[in-house]
C-alpha cells in the first residue's frame, strides 16, 4: 500500500502548515531522507524528507495550501499502486464524527430512545443538506444552532471554514468585498485561486480590479508577518510601558573586542561583535534584577533565575527573535558561537521552532543601521526589552580639552505592570557599569 | 289479437334473441375465464328489458342496472360495440373503461348501466327534471329491481319525481330475488306497486315475461308520463333463469323452481303468439334467430379484433 | 372592469349565482329551503322572486335524491346548483356524488359531461354540535371526478362559484358558516372568474410560509399583520381550490421562505394538509426546507357543543401564531 506523506507536527503548538514548494512532482521516484517539499510553520521554513523510497504518486495539496498538522499531503509507493485517499480521509473524517456524534447523541438523548437510534446522523434540514451537498461542506463538522442541535441552512451558510481558498485569493476578496461563497474554486478540491477571485471580479463589472492590479501591488502577509503583527498588537495594547534611556561610554567595550576577537576567531572561527559584549553583559545584569529579567502570567509575576535571552534579527519578510538558551551560564566565546548560529541558519530559515521560544528578555540592536535612539516594543511575554542603538562619537571636555569618545545609548523598555522606573533604572545602571568597565565580568 | 304492428314485433323478436344470444355468448366467455370481472345475466328477462324499451321514443332516456343488457340492447345499441366494451376494448362504448356493468351511450338516450343498486334512480329523475324544465317532451324509463326498492334512493326519487311531476316510469324489473334475498324477506308486501300509493302515484303488475304486455302498458304509461302527470311505477314480474353473477351457486332457490320459470321462457312465448296469429312464419323466426346467432359472432370476432385501450388513455376522461 | 362593491362573503355567493343564472338558463338552484325560506343560512334571500320557483327549486329532505337528479340533470343538458344545507349531510348523498357523479364520465370512455356544483356550507363556530359542524372537504379531494373549492374571501367565494358553474365537472363547493358574515371588496363585473386551481398569495413575505384556506385564512392574515410589526415577514398562500390544487405556487413559496405552517380547521389525521405536507416533501422545495413541516389542524373529535370547548377544537389564533414561532425556532 503506498504511504502516505503527512503535514509534520513542528512545534507544540503547531497547528497547520503551508506548503512553500513541492521539490518533487507526480511521477517522480524519491529516496527516503531526500527533500520532498518545503514547509512554513509558524515563523520558519522546513524542509520535510521522504521517510520511504519510492514514486511520488499523488500530490494532494498544492503550493501555498495549509494544512492542518497529520493531515496526508501526499502519497508514495510503487507504481500503479492505489492511492487510499478515500479511506484515509474518511479515518481523519470518522475522529471529527465520533465527537461531534458524542455531543449530538448526549443533547438527544430522550429524543433518541423515544423515535430512533441516530448514531451516525446528523441532524440537519434538507436546505442545510441540499447547501453543504453544493459546497462540498462535510456536515459532521458543522455546528447546528437550531433545535436539538439541527443543523439549519445558516449554519451550514456561516461554516466559512470550508472555503478553501489560497491566501492570496483570500487578501484580494476581502478587499474587494467579494463574499468567497459565491466563487466557485477551480484549484485542487475546488480551493479558490487569485485566478478564480479575479475572475469572479471581473464578471462582477468591478473594472477597478485591473487598474489597482497595475499600480499597486498586493502582498499577502506572511505567515510570519502575521504573527509579528499579531504579538506586537497585543503587547501594544495589553502592556502600558515607558521607556528609560541612558548614555553608555564604549570605550572599554571596543578595546576588550580589539583584545579578545583574535583568539575567539580562532578558537570558534565566529567574529566576536560589540553585540556579543552587550548581550553577556545584558545576561549578567539580568541575574541581578530578576524582575526585569520576567514574565507576567495573570496575578503572578514569574522571576526566571536563569536567562533566555532573544535578540531580534530583521530580515526582508519580518522579524524573528532566536533564543540564546541558558545565557547566564555562558562564556563570552559561547554566546559568540550561539548568537552566530542562530543568526546564520536565520538567514537561511532553517530554525527550529522550539529555537524561537522561550525568551526571558529581549535584546534589540539596530545599531548597524546609524540609529541613535528609539523605543521598542516589548517582546511578550517579557516584561522588558533593550534597544541598542548605534555608537557615535560624542564630543566631550576632557582636562580642558575637547576631545571624542564612543558612546551608545541604551534604552529599555519596561512593561509598568510588573516593574517601576527605579527597578528599570538600576538595571540599567548596572548594565551601564558592566559595559563601561567589562573585565568585571570576568570577575 | 294485439294492435301492435307485425314490424314491431318482429323487431322485438329480433332484439330479445340477440340479448340472448349476447348473454348465451357472454356465458360462455366466463366460464372459460375468456373475460375478466364479473357480469350478470338477464336471460328470462329479456321480454321486460327489451319490450319497455320498444315501447318509448326513440329520444327518450333510460337508466339501466347491473343487469342491464336486454335492457340496452331494447333500446338500439351496436352489438358490435356492446361486445367490444365487454371484452374491454377501446372500440367498446366506453372504451373499454367502464365494462359489463357501465354501458352507457348517453347520445342515443341511455344514461348508463349502474353497477350501484338503486344508484340510477336519482339520475333518472334528474334526467326528468331536464325534459320538464327544457320542455324536450322526452321521457325517463328507470330500470331497477326487486332489491333497489328497498334502498332510500328509490323512496327519495320517487317521492321528488311525484311532487314535482317528472316525466318518468319507474319501471321495477321484479325477478323476486336481491342476490340471494327473497322479495318475501326483504319486504312486507306483495306488490312493490304498491308502493306507488305511498308517493301518490299509479302502480302497475304487469308480467314481465310477456313482451306484448310490457310493450302495451309502457306505450300507454309513456304517454300519461309525457303528458306531464307525473311519474308512474310499473312492477314488471320476471325471472332471471341464472345466478346473480357468475359466483353465484344458487342455494337459495330450488331448481324445480328454475325449470318452472324456464318453461315459461318470454322468447319461445313471443313466437308461439306470432305463430298462433299468424304475424310471422316459422322459417321467418328461425332465421331471425339464426342472424341473432350470427351477428353476435360477428359482433366478437369485431372485439377480438379491436385494439386493447392504450395505456395513455388511463388517466383521460377523469375530468372534462 | 366594473366597479368593487364592499359586501359580505354570503351576498357575494348570491350574486355569483344569480349572474350565472341570468346569463344562462340552463343554471338552476335546488335544494332544502332555499326557495321562499331564503336558506338555511339566507344565502338564497329573494332569489325565488327574480327567478321563479322552477329555477330556485325547494326540494324535500332528499339528499341522495336531490344530489343524484343533479347529476341526471347536468348530465343530460342542465348546470344545476345542489345547495346541501349542511356539509355534513353530504354523507347521505354519497352515492350519487362518490359513485356517480365523479365517475360517469370516465366509465363512460369519457361521453358523459357531469357539470353540477355543490354548495355546502361547513365549518365549526355557530353551536351546532358534531352532526352540524364538520369540514369533510379532504374526503371529497381523495374522489377522482370532483373538484373541491374553499373559497377564504368574499370575492373569491364569488369568482370562484361563478367557475364552478360554468365548470364541466361535478364541483364541491365548500362555503364557511362563520364566514358568510364577513365583508369584503368584491368585483362586481359579470367577467369576473378565478379560474378553479389558482391559488394566491393573500400576503408575501419572506421568512415562513403558511398555507391556508376557507375559515383559517383570515385568522392567520391576522397573525401574519401581527408578527410583520414583530419582524417576523410571513407569507400565506391560499390555494382556494383543494382539486385542482396550484401546487406550483406553494412549492415556490416553500423554496423562497424554506419554512411552512400548514392550518387548516378539518381534523388532522387524513385531513387535506396532509397531503399538502407530502407534496412539499415530494417536490423541488424539499431542498428548502429548513424546518419540519408544521401541521396546524382540528383535534381528532366530533366538534362539541359547549362554547368553549368549541373554540378550542380548532385552531386558534394563538395556536397559529405559536406554530409560526415554532417553524421560526423563536
Amino acid at each position: 500500500m503506498a504511504t502516505e506523506v503527512i503535514m509534520p507536527k513542528a512545534g507544540m503548538d503547531m497547528k497547520e502548515g503551508q506548503i512553500i514548494k513541492w521539490k518533487k512532482k507526480e511521477g517522480d521516484y524519491i529516496e527516503a531522507g531526500e527533500v520532498l517539499l518545503e514547509i512554513m510553520t509558524d515563523k520558519v521554513n522546513m524542509e520535510v524528507e521522504a521517510e520511504t523510497s519510492g514514486y511520488l504518486l499523488k500530490i494532494l495539496y498544492e503550493e501555498g495550501a495549509k494544512v492542518p498538522v497529520i493531515t496526508p499531503i501526499a502519497y508514495i509507493g510503487e507504481r500503479g499502486e492505489k492511492i487510499p485517499e478515500i479511506e484515509d480521509k474518511a479515518k481523519v473524517t470518522e475522529e471529527i464524527e465520533e465527537a461531534v456524534e458524542k455531543e449530538i447523541v448526549q443533547e438527544d438523548i430522550q429524543v433518541a430512545t423515544n423515535v430512533m437510534d441516530i448514531a451516525g446522523k446528523v441532524r440537519a434540514t434538507p436546505a442545510a443538506r441540499r447547501i453543504a451537498r453544493e459546497r462540498n461542506i462535510d456536515l459532521t463538522k458543522v455546528k447546528g444552532t437550531g433545535p436539538k442541535g439541527r443543523i439549519q441552512k445558516a449554519d451550514v451558510e456561516n461554516y466559512r471554514d470550508s472555503i478553501k481558498v489560497t491566501p492570496l485569493a483570500r487578501r484580494i476578496a476581502k478587499m474587494e468585498g467579494l463574499d468567497l461563497e459565491e466563487i466557485k474554486g477551480s484549484g485542487h478540491e475546488g480551493k479558490i485561486l487569485k485566478e478564480d477571485v479575479v475572475g469572479a471580479l471581473r464578471s462582477k463589472g468591478i473594472a477597478d480590479y485591473d487598474a489597482l492590479d497595475e499600480r499597486t501591488e498586493v502582498i499577502p502577509m506572511s505567515n510570519v508577518r502575521k504573527i509579528i503583527a499579531e504579538r506586537m498588537t497585543e503587547s501594544y495594547f495589553s502592556a502600558p510601558t515607558f521607556t528609560l534611556n541612558t548614555e553608555v561610554d564604549m570605550r572599554n567595550a571596543i578595546k576588550l573586542r580589539q583584545d579578545v576577537k583574535d583568539i575567539i576567531l580562532k578558537e570558534t572561527g565566529k567574529k566576536l561583535t560589540i553585540n556579543d559584549i552587550i548581550l553577556l553583559a545584558t545576561s549578567r545584569a539580568l541575574m541581578k534584577h530578576p524582575f526585569v529579567n520576567s514574565r507576567l502570567s495573570d496575578d503572578n509575576i514569574i522571576l526566571h533565575k536563569y536567562v533566555n535571552l532573544a535578540f531580534a534579527i530583521g530580515m526582508e519578510d519580518g522579524l524573528i527573535t532566536p533564543v540564546i538558551k541558558d545565557a547566564h551560564e555562558m562564556s563570552l566565546s559561547e554566546i559568540v558561537v550561539a548568537a552566530k548560529d542562530l543568526q546564520e541558519r536565520a538567514m537561511k530559515k532553517k530554525l527550529s521552532p522550539d529555537e524561537l521560544q522561550g525568551s526571558t528578555f529581549t535584546v534589540s540592536n539596530l545599531g548597524m543601521y546609524g540609529i541613535t535612539y528609539f523605543n521598542p516594543i516589548i517582546n511578550q511575554p517579557n516584561t522588558a526589552i533593550l534597544g541598542v542603538s548605534a555608537i557615535v562619537d560624542k564630543l566631550v571636555k576632557k582636562d580642558e580639552e575637547i576631545t571624542t569618545i564612543p558612546v551608545m545609548n541604551l534604552s529599555l523598555t519596561l512593561d509598568h505592570r510588573v516593574v517601576d522606573g527605579v527597578t528599570g533604572a538600576k538595571f540599567l545602571q548596572d548594565l551601564k557599569h558592566l559595559l563601561e568597565n567589562p573585565l568585571s565580568m570576568l570577575i | 289479437m294485439t294492435d301492435i304492428s307485425r314490424e314491431i314485433l318482429l323487431e322485438i323478436y329480433k332484439r330479445m334473441n340477440e340479448a340472448r344470444a349476447f348473454e348465451n355468448k357472454v356465458s360462455y366467455f366466463f366460464a372459460r375465464g375468456m373475460v375478466h370481472g364479473t357480469t350478470h345475466l338477464s336471460i328470462g328477462q329479456e321480454a321486460s328489458g327489451v319490450a319497455s324499451c320498444m315501447a318509448l321514443r326513440e329520444d327518450d332516456y333510460i337508466t339501466s342496472t347491473h343487469r342491464g343488457h336486454s335492457q340496452v340492447i331494447g333500446k338500439g345499441i351496436d352489438l358490435n360495440r356492446m361486445m367490444a366494451e365487454l371484452l374491454g376494448k377501446y372500440t367498446g362504448y366506453c372504451k373499454g373503461k367502464g365494462g359489463s356493468m357501465h354501458i352507457a351511450d348517453v347520445e342515443a338516450g341511455n344514461l348508463g348501466a349502474n353497477g350501484v343498486v338503486g344508484g340510477g334512480i336519482p339520475i333518472a329523475v334528474g334526467a326528468a327534471l331536464t325534459q320538464q324544465m327544457k320542455k324536450t317532451g322526452r321521457i325517463v324509463l328507470c330500470f331497477f329491481g326487486d332489491g333497489a326498492t328497498n334502498e332510500g334512493s328509490f323512496h327519495e326519487s320517487v317521492n321528488l319525481a311525484s311532487i314535482w311531476k317528472l316525466p318518468v316510469i319507474f319501471f321495477c324489473e321484479n325477478n323476486l330475488y336481491g342476490m340471494s334475498m327473497p322479495q318475501s324477506k326483504s319486504m312486507n308486501i306483495e306488490n312493490i306497486a304498491d308502493r306507488a300509493k305511498a308517493y301518490g302515484i299509479p302502480g302497475y303488475i304487469i308480467d314481465g315475461n310477456d313482451a306484448i304486455e310490457v310493450y302495451k302498458t309502457v306505450k300507454e304509461v309513456a304517454e300519461y308520463v309525457r303528458n306531464g302527470n307525473g311519474p308512474v311505477l310499473i312492477e314488471s314480474r320476471t325471472y332471471r333463469w341464472l345466478g346473480h353473477s357468475k359466483s353465484d351457486a344458487q342455494v337459495y332457490r330450488t331448481k324445480e323452481e328454475v325449470e318452472e320459470w324456464k318453461a315459461k321462457c318470454p322468447i319461445k312465448r313471443l313466437r308461439n303468439y306470432m305463430l298462433e296469429n299468424n304475424f310471422a312464419s316459422q322459417e321467418e323466426l328461425d332465421k331471425i334467430e339464426k342472424k341473432a346467432v350470427e351477428d353476435i359472432e360477428k359482433a366478437v370476432e369485431f372485439a377480438n379484433q379491436s385494439p386493447e385501450p392504450p395505456l395513455e388513455t388511463l388517466t383521460e376522461d377523469v375530468y372534462a | 372592469m366594473k366597479d368593487m362593491k364592499e359586501m359580505t362573503y354570503k351576498d357575494a355567493v348570491k350574486l355569483a349565482m344569480c349572474e350565472e343564472m341570468r346569463r344562462d338558463e340552463n343554471v338552476f338552484l335546488m335544494g332544502e329551503d332555499v326557495g321562499l325560506y331564503g336558506g338555511a343560512f339566507g344565502v338564497s334571500v329573494g332569489m325565488i322572486e327574480e327567478f321563479g320557483e322552477e329555477r330556485v327549486r325547494d326540494t324535500p329532505i332528499s339528499e341522495a335524491a336531490i344530489t343524484g337528479a343533479a347529476a341526471g340533470a347536468a348530465v343530460t343538458g342542465m348546470r344545476p346548483i345542489v345547495e346541501i344545507m349542511f356539509m355534513d349531510f353530504t354523507t347521505i348523498a354519497m352515492d350519487a356524488l362518490v359513485n356517480q357523479a365523479a365517475k360517469m364520465r370516465y366509465m363512460f370512455g369519457g361521453k358523459a359531461k357531469v357539470p353540477m356544483t355543490l354548495r355546502c356550507p361547513g365549518g365549526s363556530g355557530t353551536g351546532a354540535a358534531a352532526q352540524h359542524s364538520q369540514s369533510l372537504e379532504a374526503w371529497f379531494c381523495h374522489v377522482p371526478g370532483l373538484k373541491v373549492v374553499v373559497p377564504g374571501t368574499p370575492a373569491d367565494a364569488k369568482g370562484l362559484l361563478k367557475a364552478a358553474i360554468r365548470d364541466d365537472n361535478p364541483v364541491v363547493f365548500v362555503e364557511q358558516k362563520t364566514l358568510y358574515k364577513e365583508k369584503g371588496m368584491v368585483p362586481l363585473d359579470e367577467d369576473f372568474i378565478i379560474p378553479l386551481g389558482k391559488g394566491e398569495i393573500k400576503k408575501e413575505g419572506s421568512d415562513v410560509t403558511v398555507v391556508t384556506y376557507g375559515r383559517m385564512l383570515p385568522r392567520v392574515l391576522r397573525v401574519a399583520e401581527e408578527l410583520e410589526k414583530e419582524g417576523i415577514s410571513v407569507e400565506v398562500v391560499d390555494p382556494r381550490t383543494l382539486v385542482p390544487l396550484d401546487k406550483e405556487l406553494i412549492i415556490n413559496s416553500v423554496i423562497k421562505t424554506g419554512r411552512v405552517v400548514l392550518v387548516n380547521e378539518a381534523c388532522k389525521t387524513g385531513g387535506f394538509i396532509g397531503e399538502i405536507a407530502a407534496i412539499i416533501a415530494e417536490s423541488e422545495a424539499f431542498d428548502y426546507l429548513d424546518a419540519p413541516i408544521v401541521r396546524l389542524a382540528g383535534l381528532d373529535i366530533p366538534i362539541p357543543y359547549n362554547p368553549r370547548l368549541e373554540a378550542a377544537a380548532v385552531p386558534s389564533e394563538e395556536q397559529i401564531r405559536a406554530g409560526i414561532m415554532k417553524v421560526m425556532n423563536r
